[in-house]
């Protein structure tokens, strides 16, 4: 089954504690009067009325070949041993893809312009983390669909990290036809608006044990 | 004998569910990629096989094999023929079990997101959910089952969708993840709150969890609950073994938590993933002697959006009801409604809500266009936004309607009178969608000036209520607020309403405070004066601006002096000190102190107060930068590194730093100005757009001493290099965030070399390491702090 499932809304997942933590705040040794701490909530809260977050998902079967290389429907390869081992198991893989949209980085740069670099630091640490619980979100949207199949999802992988090159951003991109989102890739493979992110995961069956 | 029904088993112990199904046909040879429908009917045997495992032991109920029998799951595999797949597959289950075993349509999500939060329209979800449920029917199904929901629009829409077309028993299962909630961020007690109004006959939750979670689950839905409770869970939850992850349940154990989710408050009890007929066979035996609790719910008048829900109880705080969306009187609110833009809309609703409002009234009459369809849109965008249930307010009928079909939740319709042609049509309204309502004793237009007049025509509209299934409980009564200066004994009137129908009916009340102080000075006053003696009357609601300060301090007021702010909490936070206060304190503190404090708390208002207040204490400028600002700054340095002061602390502290600098600098002396000064170039270089890293290394650089030229993002190499040229720049510092970009650096050092520039480099950004620092020839620092340490080192500069 090849399917592409787009989310034109993800509900905005709660992640105060996960947006404080990016910011470096540790709750033992912190030393902060009350207001930063509302100051910084209040940005947050901010965020909601701009941050419109999407994603999307697409289901396939795949093949293998030569001991490094993945073969999708569509023909095309992704070679990269590491994934080849990542995928061993599977039987199916997903790609994922999530976007904070384009107003936070509009805000960001905004404020940075304007010298209000504090509030841009907390609106784009709300900005990343909110794009990674989307991808929470879907991974946690295709386990249940999967779980009546005694089907599990492996972690998410993402280009860039040991021989899984960045380069591998379009095959997935291309994929999930992420540009229907409002992002688009650049010849550096580098997402646009920058909180967006792909990545995949495999889908692999319950053993007999 | 009757025949068998949930409704009749539920009599004498709870229903017992059946197993799981799709896990169980994989185990038994279904393969994957399919179409599991199809699969079921072309391996009849196998399905039937069983589902006679499960009604012979023990189950009351099987759910039919149509979970994902629906027109978009079925396109998947090329499959058009939604209701006669539906219709073979119920047919199918009951040649299975026979007559004994009730069979249920099961229907479950269709994966597509309806509005407001996804593209699908209402009315589109409705129709796929009718034609699979048409099927059902034509099978000759008892019951449905909607089940595996995680969102609740999804939910209601297959609950409309079965609810027009029977009236056979439903049941909604939703699927509530381990922290209590849907995906969608739906709650248990608003699920069975907007679900029962809808008609659900029964409410509950499967999959997703264990049966020790669903415990707490049903727990939390039980006391709004007016219709049996349904648990469903899985076979634990699933557990990591031998590096893969399984169900790990056993049926024993399984079984153990049966007493507990029945005590807890099912009434009807099964399994999910993962379990088994030998899981339902020994849950029998748990429950059989068990007898279900009672429905018998303890609120019974609770409002919900999709992830909250208010019980409106007598004995409850006292309520403001935020009345700002309504574009009477508001110019720009009127244009971006009739030009349907919302995002204004949203920002005064998360404005409401920020200012403690607990419902929002919607009300777009006097905007231009179709009511009938911008009240729906406004709805729509709304719910998205606030968790806060809405008040849907007009007097067009299907405007109100078209509001109700589409609102996530149970909403609060403003308001019924009593007029020919209006009355039945909207108390039919509330019925179908199950809303509560707003009784308006105006009686054909005509407003009742006495509190009599108003209590008689309050009674016609609750009786005529009751014609269509509707309580008091279901109502709150609007007693009516006219302008104390058209008529000076209408708030009597009014107070004496309010307490009439608190204390002799039993019933809530509403009132438009501000209508009270209409025309008349000093209106805030009276309005807070009014909301205080109604509320000793037992009004629990007021629509009023809840950003109107007097109003909401005499509200919270009010509620701790009623003892209904447990610790005075909200009392004390609402009064807590504010800035001013902070600040008019630390305007009698020394001036130098003052300064050292303000920038190291990043008090940018008050920086430079202190600054020409010790001016004129004959403190010279570069006294103050050298003993008291760089001081601050070192501090605010050293806090950060310890992990006492966070990122925003640091930033604040340095924008205030860099404020201060501006503010002294016409002060300084050209020999003070101009020392220390090394030009530090930065950019983020060439296909790379982050810099917000970027942008804090240069405001806290430049707090020490550098004069900072930053070009932006996205710059080629040989911009950087140029520019580093002409400035005479002593440091360039580049960023990048990813690993294809950062290559970009070496061709910036390998240029700025080749053009004889003597610049060092500093590099930093995600992708970037001291190792990749190192193979350039550039230095690597990892954050803000650690940047001034290496840049002074490189420069040779001290402190």
């Amino acid at each position: 089954m090849n399917d592409l499932r787009l989310f034109e809304s993800i509900p905005i997942p709660a992640v105060e504690e996960r947006i404080f933590k990016r910011l470096g705040y540790v709750k033992k040794t912190a030393d902060t009067a009350d207001n930063i701490i509302s100051i910084v909530k209040k940005h947050i809260e901010e965020t909601k009325l701009f941050i419109s977050p999407k994603g999307c998902v697409k289901r396939m079967q795949f093949t293998v070949s030569g001991g490094d290389t993945i073969i999708i429907p569509s023909g095309v390869s992704i070679k990269s041993r590491s994934i080849f081992n990542f995928l061993e198991s599977s039987r199916e893989i997903i790609f994922m893809g999530a976007t904070s949209g384009a107003e936070i980085s509009t805000a960001i740069e905004r404020d940075c312009r304007e010298e209000n670099v504090t509030r841009a630091a907390v609106y784009d640490a709300c900005g990343s983390e909110i794009v990674d619980a989307c991808l929470d979100w879907i991974i946690g949207y295709i386990g249940k669909e999967i779980s009546r199949e005694r089907c599990f999802l492996t972690r998410r992988f993402s280009a860039g990290y040991g021989d899984f090159s960045l380069s591998n951003q379009k095959i997935i991109y291309d994929e999930l036809e992420f540009g229907k989102l409002g992002v688009r890739l650049t010849d550096s493979f580098m997402l646009v608006p920058e909180k967006s992110v792909l990545a995949l995961a495999g889908i692999y069956e319950e053993p007999d044990i | 004998m009757k025949p068998k029904s949930i409704q009749n088993i539920l009599k004498y112990r709870p229903v017992v569910l059946d197993g799981a199904t799709g896990t169980e046909l994989y185990k038994r040879g279904m393969p994957c990629g399919i179409c599991p429908e199809i699969w079921a009917l072309d391996n009849y045997s196998i399905v039937s096989s069983l589902q006679r495992e499960y009604a012979d032991l023990g189950a009351d109920v099987v759910f039919a094999p149509t979970f994902g029998a629906n027109r978009i799951k079925l396109k998947n595999y090329k499959l058009d023929k939604v209701e006669e797949i539906n219709k073979n597959c119920a047919l199918l289950s009951r040649k299975a079990v026979g007559k004994n075993t009730l069979v249920g349509g099961d229907i479950g999500p269709t994966g597509k997101f309806i509005e407001p939060f996804g593209s699908l329209s209402f009315d589109e979800a409705v129709d796929i959910f009718k034609e699979q449920a048409r099927g059902l029917l034509k099978g000759g199904v008892d019951f449905f089952i909607i089940e595996t929901m995680i969102d609740i629009q999804e939910a209601r829409a297959a609950l409309l969708a079965v609810k027009e077309l029977t009236d056979k028993f439903v049941m909604v299962s939703m699927t509530f993840e381990a922290d209590g909630r849907t995906l969608n961020g739906n709650c248990p007690e608003a699920a069975v709150v907007t679900l029962q109004g809808l008609g659900a006959n029964a409410v509950g939750c499967n999959c997703s969890v264990g049966p020790q979670a669903m415990v707490s689950i049903i727990k939390r839905m039980k006391p709004y609950s007016k219709v049996p409770l349904l648990a469903k869970p899985n076979a634990g939850m699933p557990k990591v073994m031998k590096s893969k992850t399984v169900f790990p349940m056993g049926a024993k154990e399984f079984a153990s938590f049966a007493a507990p989710i029945v005590s807890s408050g099912a009434g009807l009890i099964g399994g999910c993933c993962g379990t088994t007929p030998r899981h339902i066979s020994l849950l029998k035996r748990a429950v059989s002697r068990k007898k279900p609790k009672k429905v018998f719910p303890e609120f019974l008048s609770v409002l919900s959006s999709a992830s909250s829900f208010l019980p409106l109880d007598r004995s409850a705080a006292l309520g403001i009801v935020g009345e700002c969306i309504n574009p009477t009187g508001k110019p720009r609110l009127r244009k971006e409604l009739s030009k349907r833009n919302f995002s204004y809309v949203r920002e005064i609703a998360v404005e409401q809500e920020k200012n403690n409002a607990c419902l929002l009234d919607v009300n777009v009459a006097s905007a231009a266009g179709d009511e009938e369809s911008l009240l729906c849109e406004a709805v729509k965008s709304i719910a998205q936004i606030t968790g806060l249930p809405l008040v849907i307010d007009s007097s067009n009928i299907s405007a109100v309607e078209n509001a109700l079909r589409v609102y996530p939740g149970r909403a609060l319709i403003n308001s019924i009178p009593w007029q020919k042609g209006k009355t039945d049509k909207l108390l039919k309204i509330a019925a179908k969608y199950g809303a509560m309502f707003i009784v308006l004793p105006i009686d054909h237009k005509n407003v009742p000036l006495t509190s009599t007049q108003r209590q008689e025509v309050a009674r016609k509209i609750l009786a005529k209520a009751k014609d269509y299934g509707l309580n008091k409980e279901d109502a709150v009564v609007d007693a009516l607020v006219m302008a104390l200066s058209t008529s000076h004994d209408s708030a009597k009137e009014t107070l004496s309403m309010i307490e009439w129908c608190s204390r002799k009916l039993g019933m809530l009340t509403i009132i438009g405070l501000s209508n009270v102080s209409f025309g008349l000075p000093g209106r805030q006053w009276l309005n807070a004066a009014f909301m205080a003696a109604a509320y000793s009357r037992g009004l629990r609601l007021a629509i009023a601006d809840p950003s109107q300060y007097e109003v909401t301090a005499i509200k919270t007021a009010l509620n701790a002096a009623y003892g209904l702010d447990p610790d005075a909490k909200e009392y004390i936070d609402f009064f807590r000190k504010s800035s001013l206060d902070k600040g008019a304190a630390s305007a009698n503190k020394d001036a130098k102190q003052g300064l050292f404090d303000a920038i190291l708390h990043g008090d940018r208002q008050r920086v430079n107060y202190f600054i020409d207040k010790a001016i004129a204490q004959n403190h010279s400028p570069s006294d103050l930068v050298s003993n008291t600002m760089i001081p601050a700054i070192k501090r605010v340095g050293e806090l950060y590194e310890q992990r006492s002061y966070f990122l925003p602390q640091l930033i604040a502290s340095a924008e205030t730093t860099k404020r201060a600098f501006l503010h002294l600098k016409p002060l300084l002396s050209k020999k003070e100005r101009d020392k220390d000064h090394f030009i530090c170039l930065m950019a983020t270089v060439e296909g790379d757009v982050h810099d917000i890293g970027k942008n804090i290394v240069g405001l806290i650089l430049g707090n020490h001493g550098f004069k900072i030229v930053d070009m932006g993002k996205d710059v080629s190499a040989n911009k950087i290099v140029s520019e580093a040229k002409r400035l005479g720049a002593h440091l360039v510092g580049l960023s990048a965030l990813m690993t294809t970009t950062m290559l970009k650096m070496n061709d910036v050092v390998k240029l700025a070399k080749k053009e004889g520039l003597k610049c060092k480099f500093i590099v930093g950004g995600a992708a970037v390491s001291s190792h990749y620092a190192d193979s350039i020839g550039a230095e690597y620092a990892k954050d803000a702090i650690e940047a001034v340490k290496v840049a002074k080192r490189m420069i040779g500069k001290k402190g």
